[in-house]
């Protein structure tokens, strides 16, 4: 930018000031605009009050702009509150729709898996059909689970049945169903064990017998 | 107020939306801003501007309650709730509701209403305009919590936003 040749002008008290030309001012904004350049109005450029206001407004707002952009490039979605106006607005919306999404993104995380999106076009679309997959695939595994739990209680119930018939087996083996006591085959099966024991140990047993009289009334029953 | 209530409201007095054949159930948006801001506008000249604001408020605070008896239960999930929020204001072509930001535990939220009834398309004003959604949202979420709440509009089509942004805050 070449410096202010300057256009005399005259001020309120009829005094003439040197104002810069439009195309310096136009120049100043292109910078802000394409170059990021919007840290207030250069000493070079010369302008009545009203008029220095006013750019500096200008720069201000291009500047939180930009703020505004780079915080979203670089994932930063808080919105600078004093950003106003129509361009403002759009940036709002996008930051908005942004944060609606990671709010959504996280409901889907906690396992809320109805959740669904309706802007951003393509975005939405992927985020729909991913909760739709997760909804889907978390259905099946439930329903898996479900009759994987089914199956395993039935199993627990057939090994207790088992374990009962096993139990009511032994007992038919050993036990003499009238009296309830061992019955002829396991009373000689322990009489042996004990004589072996007595063998082997050197130390005496004793054997008690009972007769019961008239207990054939009983057995014929 | 010790006389007798004439307009004390309940759901019934909105009565069988269906009922009209030819017209259906929904209005103009004309017709809905027509009657909200011009009883704004008697409600101004009767009371100043801050009394109108808080009428308008304490208003959609009611309607917030009712809104939430009628379509919602405190049953609901935060998630869930939400979900059936988006789509019941969608329906009643009242807004598009976003939640951008919410922790119940701390008691804050923030949420957007796209395409606000009360103010899309408005003319840019220098203040926030939407003192009735700021006590409809307070309202349902009132309901819904069981606690105070109270929701301030921070953004607002009027000052140039496209979209209407409400800081919640829930007193625990
Ligand atoms: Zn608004």
């Amino acid at each position: 930018m070449t410096h202010s040749a300057g256009t005399k002008e005259c001020n309120d008290k009829g005094e003439s000031s040197p104002v810069s030309e439009p195309a310096e001012i136009l120049s100043l904004l292109f910078d802000a605009l394409y170059k990021g350049k919007c840290d207030g109005i250069p000493s070079n450029i010369l302008l009545e009050k009203p008029e220095r206001e006013e750019l500096e407004k200008l720069l201000a707002y291009v500047k939180d702009l930009q703020t505004g952009l780079q915080g979203l490039a670089k994932g930063d979605f808080t919105v600078p509150s004093r950003l106003r106006g129509y361009s403002g607005g759009l940036l709002k919306a996008l930051q908005s729709n942004l944060r609606h999404l990671i709010w959504k993104s996280d409901a889907l995380a906690g396992g809320n898996f109805s959740q669904r999106i309706d802007f951003m076009g393509d975005v939405s679309i992927s985020f729909n059909g991913m909760a739709q997959r997760l909804e889907l695939a978390h259905k099946n595994l439930t329903e898996h689970q479900q009759r994987l739990e089914l199956l395993y209680s039935d199993l627990q119930q057939e090994v207790e049945a088992r374990k009962k018939v096993e139990k009511e087996l032994r007992n038919l083996a050993t036990i003499d169903m009238l009296t309830g006591i061992a019955n002829r085959r396991h009373f000689l099966q322990l009489a042996r064990r004990e004589m072996e024991r007595m063998r082997r140990s050197g130390t005496p047993a004793a054997l008690a017998m009972l007769d019961i009289d008239r207990f054939k009334t009983i057995n014929d029953v | 107020m010790s006389e007798k209530r004439r307009y004390s409201f309940s759901w019934d007095l909105i009565g069988q939306v269906d009922a009209r054949t030819e017209l259906g159930p929904y209005a103009g948006l004309e017709m809905y801003r027509l009657m909200q801001f011009t009883m704004r506008d008697i409600l101004e000249q009767h009371y100043g501007t801050e009394t109108a604001d808080t009428l308008f408020r304490e208003a959609g605070e009611l309607a917030g309650r009712k809104f939430f008896d009628h379509y919602f239960s405190r049953d609901l999930e935060f998630p869930a709730f939400v979900s059936m929020l988006e789509d019941v204001f969608r329906k009643q072509r009242a807004g598009i509701v976003r939640i951008e930001e919410a922790d119940l535990e701390k008691g804050e939220l923030v949420l957007s209403v796209g395409e606000d009834l009360d103010c899309s398309g408005l003319p840019e004003l220098e203040h926030e305009f939407c003192a009735y959604d700021e006590g409809l949202i307070a309202g349902i979420l009132m309901q819904y919590t069981g606690k105070e709440v109270r929701a301030k509009e921070i953004d607002c089509w009027c000052t140039g936003d496209r979209t209407c942004r409400f800081a919640v805050t829930i007193s625990l």
